[in-house]
C-alpha cells in the first residue's frame, strides 16, 4: 500500500506521513551530494589555529623547527584534537564536510589522517597547493601573512622575514602528493601557480567533482563586484511582491544616476549582469552599454502570493503569512519559491561570477541577499538589508571581501521587512542544508582545542576579529570568509554594510 | 562620453514568443545591445582531440558535440576519418598508415585541410560557437598546423588529450566501435584486430604527446585511462571551464537509465496542464506495476528519482525504495495557462496558443517557462546522470522530453514533439556511440496527453494567430 502523503508547510515538500522507517529516511528531499561524509584535506603551508589556542605567544619561527621536540608534540596534538571536532562534527552535528586545514605536508601526517577517515567511513579528498613562484608567494605572505595575529607586535619586514624562515622549515620535511607512485589511489586534486594548472586523481563521487569545478573557476585576479536592485518599480510603489511591472520615475532618475555612476568607476571590462525581468532591464537599458540576461536572476517566485502587498497577503493566505515569518529561509511561497530553491538557482551565476572579473548584477532584493550571503558568508540572509537605490561595490582582500555600501541619492520606498520582534530564532539554518552552494561556515567554527595533555592555563576566547582570520585558508585561493571585521586604511571606504538583526 | 539615451529606446516591450523584454527598436533585435542570454564564448573556439586510435576520442567528441547543442551553443563534428573514406573509397590494409607512404600521407594532410576548411565555413557562415576536430593529431606538426590556422582566424583552441596503455580497454574500444566501421564491414574479427593493432602501431612511434613544459602555454586537458586522472593546462574561458567540467564527469562504466512518467494524475484525465495533483486509480496501478517492473529487471543499486510534486512522488513510494527528491525535475510552469484545458486556452488566449504552435522550443508560457528555460534547468540533473550508473528518473512530459533529447540527440524543433506517453518505462542504454532504447509499455490504460505538431500543409495557416478555434483544437487529445 502506498503510504499517504502531506505536504510540509513550510517548505511545501511532500513527505509521507507517517514514515515507519525513520532512519534511514526513504524519501530525501533534495539529492545526496556527500554521503558518506567528506573531510576535505588541504595540503599546503600554514599555521595552525589550534597551535596558536595552544601557545598563547608566538615568538619566532623557531617554534616550527623540525628539531624542536615540545613544539612537535604540541602540533602533532593539535592535529589530533582537530580531528577529533572533525569527527563530532560529522558524526554528532550532521555536518557532511569538513575541511582540515593544515600543511599536512608529510605522508605520516596523511597517512594518519587516512587511517582516521578509514575507521570512521569518511571520505578523504586532498587539495595540494603548489607554487614555487616567488613573487607569487612573497605578495601573499604581504597579504595576509604578516596581518596574522602571530606577528601583530612585528613590523613588516621582520614579519616577512621570519615567516619565510618558517617555510624553510617545512621544506625539508615536505613530501608533496606523488599521483604516479604512492599516492596514485588517492583523491585528490593539486593545484599548480595559483590555478594555471591542476592534477586531478580518482574523483570518487559528485562532491568531489564540484569541488573540483569550483576550484578550477576561482582566481586570485583583483576585480570588483557591484550589486543593486533594479530602481524603484511602480509595484514597488504600491507595496506588492513579485510581479513584473516597469520602473517609476524615481526608478528612472535611479537609472541615469546609476550610468553616471558607472561611469565615474571607470571600470576595465565591465560585464553588466540584469535578470529577464522588465524592471532590472530598464535600469540596464539606461546605461548605454551591452548587458546580459539571466533568467536565473529572476526575483525569487511568489507563487499564488505574486503581485499582492503583505496586507493582502495576510489577509488571504494569514497562515502561509505566519509560517514566512517562522522561517523565511526554508519556507516556500504555495506554487512559488523558497530562498533555498533561489540558492539552488543562482548557483551557476556565483560559479560564472568567480570566473569573471568586473561585473554589475542589476538584480532584485531577495536574489541580492543571495549573492550578498554569499560573498559575505552571511547566515541572516533572508534579512539582510538590500535597500533599492543603493549599490554594493564588493572587492575581493585577503580572506574576505571589502563593502562599500554607496547610495545614489535617489529616494525610494523602503521593501524591507525586519524579522517581527515575537519570533524566536528559526531553527538552525546549518543541519540539513541540502543546497548545492557551500554556506555559511558555522558561526562558532572556532573550536576550542582541547588538548588534554598540556599544562596550560585555561585558554582565552580569542576576540572575534582575530578568530576570523585566524581560519587561513591557503593563502592562493579568496575564500571569502566574514570580511566586516577587516580593518584597513579607512580612506575610500564610504561606509560598511551592517547586518541586520 | 555623454550617454544619450531617446525616450523611445528606454521603453520596453515584451516579444510574445519569448516573453523577453527587449527595447522598442523595431523588432530590429541584431542593434539591440543586451543579449537575452548570457555569453559563453565571445570568440569560436576549436576543440581539437589528441591520441592514438581507440582511446575514445570520436566518443568524446560525440558526447561534447550532443551536450554543447542540447545546452545552446552551436557545435559541430569534424570528423577526419570521414573525409579520408570519402576520398579514399575502399579501405585495403594497415598499409594506408604506414609513415612511410607517401602518397597516403599526401591524402591525409588534404583531408585534415579540407575539414579546417569546413571549420572555418562552419564558423563565418553557419554562425557555429565551437568545432570539434576530431582526428588522431598526434604529431606536434600536425598540431602547429592547426593552431596556427586557429590563430590567423581569431578561433580559441582547447585540446583533449586521451592517453590510456590498458590494453583491455583498448581492446573493449575496438570491439565496441571499430567492427562496426564502414572500414571493416564484412571482415573476419580476427582479421580486423590485427589490422587494427597494426594501424594503431603505425602511429606509435611518431607519437608526441603533448608536453607539459613545451606546451605549457597551450590550453588542454590530459585524460588518463578513461577519467582516472586529468591534467588541466591553462583554461581561458567558460565554455573551456564546462567542457572540463563535463569531461571529468563522463563515464564509461556499463549502465542503464530508465526514464518514466509518473502515474495517470487526476489532471490528466480532465485534460488539464500542470498543477500538483495526486494519483488516479490507474496512476496508482501502475505505480504498483511499476516497481513489479523493477524488481523483475534486477539492476544493481538503483537510484531513484523524482519531482518535488506529489504525482511523481507517489509513484516513487509504490517502490518502496529510498528516493531522492529533485525540484529541477518539477514540469515546465505553465505560468497563467496552469490547471487549464488546452481548450481553455485556446478560449481565453488564442494568441498564445498559437504562438505556442507556432515554436513550441521557444515559446514561453506567460509568466511561466519555455522548453529552452527547462533545459537550462534540468542541466544540474544531467550532469549527476553523466555521472551516476543505474538510475530509474520519475518525471513530466516536457522534462522527460528534453531529458530524451540529450540522450537521443534531438535537435530542438523535434524536442517538444519527442513521444513519451504515460504508463510507458523507456530503458536507454548507452553502446558505442549512442543510445540503445527499449521501450516498456505497462499495460495499464492512461490518457493520451500528447500534442501533435500541427500540420502546416497550408504552410503557417494553421499556427497562424487568427486562426479558427477549430483548426487549432486539431491536436487537443481527448479527455474527460
Amino acid at each position: 500500500m502506498p503510504r499517504e502523503l502531506t505536504q510540509n508547510r513550510i517548505q511545501k515538500i511532500w513527505v509521507p506521513t507517517k514514515d515507519d522507517k525513520p532512519a534511514p529516511r526513504r524519501a530525501a528531499c533534495a539529492p545526496h551530494f556527500a554521503n558518506p561524509p567528506t573531510v576535505i584535506v588541504m595540503v599546503v603551508f600554514n599555521v595552525g589555529e589550534y597551535r596558536r589556542e595552544a601557545v598563547k605567544n608566538y615568538s619566532s619561527y623557531d617554534f616550527f623547527k623540525p628539531d624542536n621536540e615540545s613544539a612537535v608534540k604540541i602540533r602533532q596534538q593539535c592535529a589530533l584534537a582537530a580531528l577529533r571536532d572533525v569527527k563530532s562534527y560529522l558524526k554528532e552535528e550532521g555536518g557532511q564536510v569538513a575541511v582540515f586545514d593544515a600543511t599536512n605536508t608529510t605522508r605520516e601526517r596523511r597517512d594518519m589522517i587516512l587511517q582516521f577517515g578509514s575507521e570512521n567511513g569518511f571520505k578523504i579528498f586532498f587539495i595540494e597547493s603548489v607554487c614555487d613562484d616567488p613573487s607569487v608567494i612573497a605578495s601573499n605572505i604581504m597579504e595576509v601573512k604578516v596581518s596574522c595575529p602571530d606577528y601583530r607586535d612585528c613590523n613588516k619586514n621582520a614579519a616577512m622575514l621570519d615567516f619565510q624562515r618558517r617555510i624553510e622549515c617545512y621544506k625539508t620535511s615536505y613530501q608533496p602528493l606523488d599521483p604516479n607512485q604512492y599516492d596514485r589511489d588517492l583523491s585528490f586534486i593539486k593545484v599548480i601557480d595559483v590555478g594555471r594548472r591542476f592534477l586531478v586523481n580518482r574523483i570518487q563521487d559528485h562532491i568531489q567533482s564540484k569541488i573540483v569545478y569550483y576550484l578550477m573557476n576561482i582566481h586570485v585576479q583583483p576585480r570588483t563586484i557591484y550589486l543593486c536592485r533594479h530602481g524603484e518599480s511602480t509595484d514597488n510603489v504600491e507595496g506588492r511582491l513579485g510581479g513584473d511591472a516597469g520602473l517609476s520615475p524615481r526608478g528612472k532618475q535611479f537609472s541615469a544616476a546609476l550610468a553616471r555612476f558607472v561611469e565615474e568607476q571607470q571600470q576595465k571590462d565591465l560585464k553588466i549582469w540584469c535578470s529577464q525581468l522588465c524592471r532590472s532591464i530598464e535600469t540596464a537599458e539606461h546605461l548605454g552599454v551591452p548587458y546580459e540576461q539571466w533568467k536565473a536572476l529572476n526575483e525569487i517566485d511568489a507563487g499564488m502570493c505574486e503581485e499582492m502587498t503583505y496586507d493582502e497577503m495576510k489577509e488571504k493566505f494569514p497562515e502561509e503569512f505566519a509560517l514566512r515569518d517562522e522561517d523565511k529561509y526554508y519556507y516556500r511561497y504555495p506554487a512559488g519559491e523558497s530562498y533555498q530553491d533561489l540558492v539552488q538557482r543562482v548557483e551557476p551565476v556565483i560559479m560564472d561570477l568567480e570566473r569573471q572579473e568586473n561585473v554589475l548584477v542589476i538584480c532584485h532584493q531577495a536574489v541580492m541577499r543571495c549573492l550578498l550571503a554569499y560573498f559575505l558568508d552571511k547566515k541572516e540572509m533572508p534579512y539582510l538589508k538590500c535597500p533599492l537605490h543603493t549599490v554594493l561595490k564588493l572587492t575581493p582582500v585577503a580572506y574576505g571581501c571589502k563593502v562599500e555600501s554607496i547610495s545614489l541619492n535617489v529616494e525610494a520606498v523602503n521593501t524591507h521587512r525586519d524579522r517581527p520582534e515575537e519570533m524566536k530564532k528559526g531553527p538552525g539554518t546549518l543541519i540539513r542544508r541540502n543546497s548545492v552552494t557551500p554556506l555559511t561556515s558555522p558561526e562558532s567554527n572556532i573550536k576550542k582545542p582541547r588538548i588534554d595533555d598540556l599544562d596550560e592555563s585555561p585558554i582565552q576566547e580569542l576576540p572575534p576579529s582575530v578568530a576570523s582570520m585566524a581560519l587561513c585558508s591557503p593563502s592562493h585561493l579568496p575564500i571569502t570568509l566574514a570580511g566586516q571585521n577587516l580593518r584597513r586604511n579607512s580612506s575610500g571606504l564610504r561606509d560598511v554594510l551592517q547586518p541586520c538583526q | 562620453m555623454a550617454l544619450r539615451i531617446n525616450a523611445e529606446q528606454k521603453k520596453l516591450t515584451q516579444t510574445p514568443l519569448l516573453k523577453i523584454w527587449v527595447p522598442w527598436m523595431g523588432y530590429n533585435l541584431n542593434r539591440r545591445r543586451g543579449s537575452s542570454v548570457p555569453q559563453f564564448c565571445n570568440s569560436p573556439t576549436m576543440i581539437v582531440m589528441v591520441g592514438l586510435p581507440a582511446r575514445g576520442k570520436t566518443y568524446i567528441s560525440k558526447k561534447l558535440t550532443h551536450y554543447l547543442n542540447w545546452i545552446g551553443v552551436p557545435t559541430k563534428m569534424f570528423n577526419v576519418g570521414q573525409y579520408r573514406r570519402e576520398a579514399v573509397k575502399i579501405y585495403k590494409n594497415f598499409e594506408f598508415f604506414k609513415p612511410d607512404n607517401e602518397e597516403a600521407m599526401r591524402i591525409r594532410k588534404a583531408c585534415a585541410a579540407a575539414a579546417l576548411k569546413d571549420v572555418a565555413a562552419y564558423f563565418s557562415k553557419e554562425q557555429g560557437q565551437v568545432a570539434v576536430f576530431d582526428a588522431t593529431n598526434t604529431t606536434r606538426e600536425r598540431r602547429e598546423i592547426i593552431l596556427n590556422y586557429a590563430n590567423e582566424r581569431g578561433y580559441k583552441v582547447f585540446f583533449v588529450e586521451s592517453i590510456c596503455d590498458d590494453p583491455e580497454i583498448i581492446a573493449e574500444n575496438i570491439k565496441q566501435v571499430k567492427f562496426g566501421s564502414p572500414d571493416y564491414v564484412g571482415r573476419d574479427i580476427d582479421e580486423a584486430m590485427e589490422d587494427f593493432t597494426q594501424r594503431i602501431d603505425c602511429y606509435r612511434a611518431s607519437y608526441m604527446p603533448i608536453d607539459d613544459e613545451k606546451d605549457r602555454r597551450l590550453s588542454y586537458i590530459k585524460i588518463f585511462d578513461v577519467g582516472s586522472r586529468y591534467l588541466v593546462n591553462r583554461v581561458l574561458d567558460h565554455i573551456q571551464s564546462r567542457i572540463v567540467y563535463y569531461l571529468m564527469n563522463i563515464h564509461v562504466t556499463p549502465r542503464s537509465i530508465y526514464l518514466s512518467r509518473h502515474g495517470e494524475s487526476e489532471l490528466n484525465l480532465l485534460g488539464r496542464i500542470g498543477g500538483d495533483s495526486g494519483l488516479s486509480p490507474r496512476g496508482q496501478k501502475y505505480a504498483s506495476a511499476l516497481a513489479a517492473f523493477i524488481r523483475g529487471q534486477n539492476i544493481r543499486e538503483l537510484k531513484v528519482w523524482t519531482s518535488h510534486m506529489k504525482r511523481t512522488i507517489q509513484t516513487a513510494e509504490a517502490l518502496g525504495v529510498q528516493y531522492e527528491q529533485w525540484k529541477a525535475l518539477n514540469e515546465i510552469d505553465a505560468g497563467v495557462c496552469e490547471e487549464l484545458t488546452y481548450e481553455e486556452i485556446q478560449q481565453n488566449l488564442p494568441e498564445e496558443f498559437a504562438l505556442r504552435d507556432q515554436d513550441k522550443y521557444r515559446y514561453r508560457y506567460p509568466k511561466g517557462e519555455s522548453y529552452e528555460d527547462l533545459v537550462h534547468r534540468l542541466e544540474p540533473v544531467i550532469m549527476e546522470l553523466e555521472r551516476q550508473e543505474n538510475v530509474l528518473v520519475i518525471c513530466h512530459q516536457a522534462v522527460f522530453r528534453c531529458l530524451l533529447a540529450y540522450f537521443l540527440d534531438k535537435p530542438a524543433d523535434e524536442l517538444p514533439y519527442l513521444r513519451c506517453p504515460l504508463h510507458t518505462v523507456l530503458k536507454l542504454t548507452p553502446i558505442a556511440y549512442g543510445c540503445e532504447v527499449e521501450s516498456f509499455y505497462l499495460n495499464i490504460e492512461a490518457v493520451n496527453t500528447h500534442r501533435e505538431r500541427p500540420v502546416s500543409l497550408l504552410s503557417l495557416q494553421n499556427v497562424n494567430v487568427n486562426r479558427k478555434p477549430e483548426d487549432a483544437l486539431q491536436t487537443v487529445p481527448d479527455h474527460i
